[in-house]
């Protein structure tokens, strides 16, 4: 019997501060977004595009940074992409020939594996950190460009 | 009051100074609090942001309650779920190599062995309060001693 009091006191104090942290969050001027997928943040001048407006960046010389792990890149990815692992960029200093070749580029586009996965932001963080500019993010990914019907390819080169 | 007393009420105030103090230090940033959360990559990221708003009040509350030794058993019930939670998730970035802030306070700390050990702490403390009966100096002793 005393668990079972002890568990409904649990139990309300629970209900009681999320109730609080919603209330407080809906009060607050710069709520967070509840019960949907969280996307942090965009990096201070990198732009959010869908996957018609990623197709059309490719078709005008923008280079794609694909942020998921080697083997699923190696298992399919855009054609040209480069393979930039958010574990790698966090880690340790990005490639210089790597770099290099972003630097060069018009237009970044940055992708990983939908709108629930991380890494891309990870990746976009880093690269405005190292001072890089023209960058975006595409928060459908890779699923959402496989699913329109664009190009791919496979293998671990671009 | 006996030593097993003294040690309970000691732990009393322990976990609630800890409890308040990543409460209050976390309740104003939920959007980085979320990041944290998220970079642990061991929740949905449906239920990151409700995480993020509940977990500091939730914490609060039970440091607060804590405090002043109200639903004592209870709040050593959540520390324990919640502290040997924790400690598990941090065990499992370690082992997975993440290179992440463990998120415990506003300031940055790389999670470690050291935060596991840390969280193992308090959930032992949890656990003795959720084994204890009311304590000494608490509002539980007070509304027991009423009925």
């Amino acid at each position: 019997m005393r668990f079972i009091d002890t568990l409904i006191g649990a139990v309300a104090l629970v209900l009681l501060a999320t109730t609080m942290g919603v209330i407080l969050n809906r009060a607050s001027t710069d709520p967070v977004g509840l019960l949907t997928p969280f996307r942090p943040r965009l990096p201070a001048r990198v732009g959010e595009i869908d996957a018609p407006t990623a197709r059309r960046f490719a078709l005008l010389g923008a280079l794609f940074v694909d942020a998921r792990e080697p083997e699923a890149y190696r298992a399919g990815h855009i054609p040209g992409a480069l393979n930039l692992p958010a574990e790698q960029v966090e880690d340790r200093p990005v490639a210089g020939d790597l770099l290099a070749r972003i630097r060069e580029a018009r237009m970044v586009v940055i992708y990983c594996d939908g709108p629930e996965c991380l890494a891309s932001f990870h990746v976009a963080r880093r690269l405005r950190v190292l001072g890089l500019e023209n960058l975006w993010l595409m928060p459908v990914g890779w699923p959402g460009w496989e699913a329109a019907g664009n190009p791919r390819t496979t293998g671990d080169t671009p | 009051m006996s030593r097993r007393e003294i040690l309970l009420v000691c732990s009393r105030a322990i976990l609630s100074a800890v409890f308040l103090w990543a409460g209050l230090e976390k309740l104003h940033d939920p959007w980085t609090f979320a990041e944290q959360i998220a970079a642990y990559r061991v929740v949905p990221t449906s239920l990151v942001t409700l995480l993020a708003v509940a977990l500091p009040c939730l914490e609060i509350l039970v440091g607060a309650c804590l405090a002043v030794g109200f639903l004592t058993t209870s709040c050593g019930l959540v520390v324990t779920v919640l502290t040997t939670t924790f400690a598990g998730a941090m065990a499992s970035a370690v082992w997975r190599g993440l290179n992440i802030d463990c998120g415990c306070f506003s300031g940055a700390s790389t999670v470690s062995w050291a935060h596991v050990a840390g969280d193992l702490v308090l959930a032992g403390m949890g656990l003795a309060l959720l084994l204890s009966g009311p304590l000494t100096l608490s509002v539980d002793r007070w509304i027991a001693a009423r009925r």
